[in-house]
């Protein structure tokens, strides 16, 4: 279906063009909000509040470049919705954050403790996920918008309203954790 | 963190790994994000006649107490008469153009009364005493003032000609249609027409 002819059903709310339209943008968008968030059923949350959003922007016609020319949600939509998502949760994102980061020092996280050879250039998909899900909220973030989709330090800092500095020392803290993370991913695999 | 850790993490493997992978579709998916709609259209619905309340409360009471306000004023100008009665002359416009001179309206010319006895008199006959009105209309004859013969002064105040004219009883052959018309004689309106206090007028 022609681009042009979509948008219009879209604005019409036609039931059958939405569906189609959640369909076809499903999977990416969940594997985005999957990485964004700290579990399935926030991740299902952040998908519908950001497809709702992006649906109610197509019918007000704010903007023509939220869907692309094969029919396809913007990702860079979806990322700046997801970053929202996750930082509207204030109790999590402020609150959360801070106490893990004040409990950290009672345990010891070296990584030469272990034993076991790790092969980080084969790590699995599902153990990859879980490891930046357990990240606090401002470290996933970051390191999902630095590392995976490729934002530089100041549009990271810009996009999260925060200083440079803190970013960069957000995003070596994140890097830490999430070696730690794979790590204590496998040793839980393997002990089951 | 520990000063030996080594971060052996390849970015760009994972951000590959990543970017690929893809959750499929089920239905449930679309019927969580229908149940999500739903929420929204509860509360858009909700708020929408939240609006509509805060329009009526803030249209329809001034427009209410304008109405009481109209109808008030209405009432008052059917009620209170405002005319300007100040002479235009004050304002130095001249109107009389018509130079024709009309009649003045006669004057009723009232008997002057005076008050001869004392009040506390007064007052405690006030009941008995007749008025000059009073004598006028009903036609009082008084017999005991012989020296007084006409009560009425001349201008005609009262009507009767009983009073105004009287038959001279000197006149041995009376004549007729003769008639004597004699000068008026002013006489203090409230004299006292009893002496006596007990006595009451005689009314015909």
């Amino acid at each position: 279906m022609p681009r042009d002819e979509f948008i219009k059903l879209i604005i019409k709310n036609d039931k059958l063009a939405v569906k189609g339209f959640f369909e076809a943008n499903y999977p990416r968008m969940k594997s985005i909000a999957m990485r964004y968030c700290k579990n399935e059923s926030q991740a299902n949350e952040a998908l519908n509040f950001s497809f709702y959003t992006i649906i109610k922007k197509i019918q007000q016609q704010k903007s023509d470049k939220l869907i692309n020319t094969d029919n396809r949600i913007n990702e860079t939509e979806i990322i700046l919705l997801c970053s929202r998502f996750i930082k509207s949760i204030v109790s999590e994102y402020y609150v959360a954050s801070t106490v893990k980061v004040t409990n950290q020092s009672t345990k010891n996280y070296d990584l030469f403790e272990s034993t076991d050879f790790i092969n980080y250039n084969s790590i699995d998909e599902d153990v990859l996920i879980k490891s930046i899900q357990q990240l606090v909220p401002s470290q996933r973030l970051i390191l999902n918008l630095h590392i995976i989709d490729n934002y530089s330090v100041d549009e990271t800092a810009e996009i999260l309203d925060l200083s440079v500095q803190a970013v960069k020392s957000a995003l070596e803290k994140a890097r830490y954790y999430l070696q730690k993370n794979i790590e204590k991913c496998y040793k839980t695999m393997k002990n089951e | 963190m520990s000063s030996h850790f080594n971060y052996e993490i390849d970015e760009d493997r994972i951000r590959i790994q990543l970017k690929e992978h893809q959750v499929f579709f089920n239905e449930e998916a679309w019927n969580n994000y229908e149940k999500y709609v739903e929420k929204f259209r509860v509360r858009e619905l909700e708020t929408s006649k939240k609006i509509k309340f805060g329009i009526s409360r803030n249209v329809i009471l001034p427009i209410i107490f304008f109405g009481i306000i109209v109808f008030f004023t209405f009432i008052l100008y059917k009620f209170l008469s405002i005319k300007n009665n100040i002479p235009l002359k004050n304002y130095g416009v001249s109107i009389s153009q018509d130079n024709t001179l009309q009649p003045m309206p006669q004057k009723k010319v009232l008997v002057p009364i005076k008050k001869n006895i004392d009040e506390t008199k007064d007052s405690l006959s006030l009941v008995n005493k007749p008025s000059a009105d009073s004598i006028s209309n009903k036609n009082v004859s008084i017999k005991k003032l012989d020296d007084i013969d006409l009560l009425l002064d001349e201008k005609n105040e009262f009507p009767g000609k009983k009073n105004n004219v009287k038959k001279t009883s000197r006149s041995k052959t009376p004549k007729k249609n003769r008639v004597e018309i004699l000068n008026p004689v002013n006489i203090p309106s409230l004299l006292p027409l009893q002496t006596n206090e007990n006595t009451e007028p005689e009314l015909k």
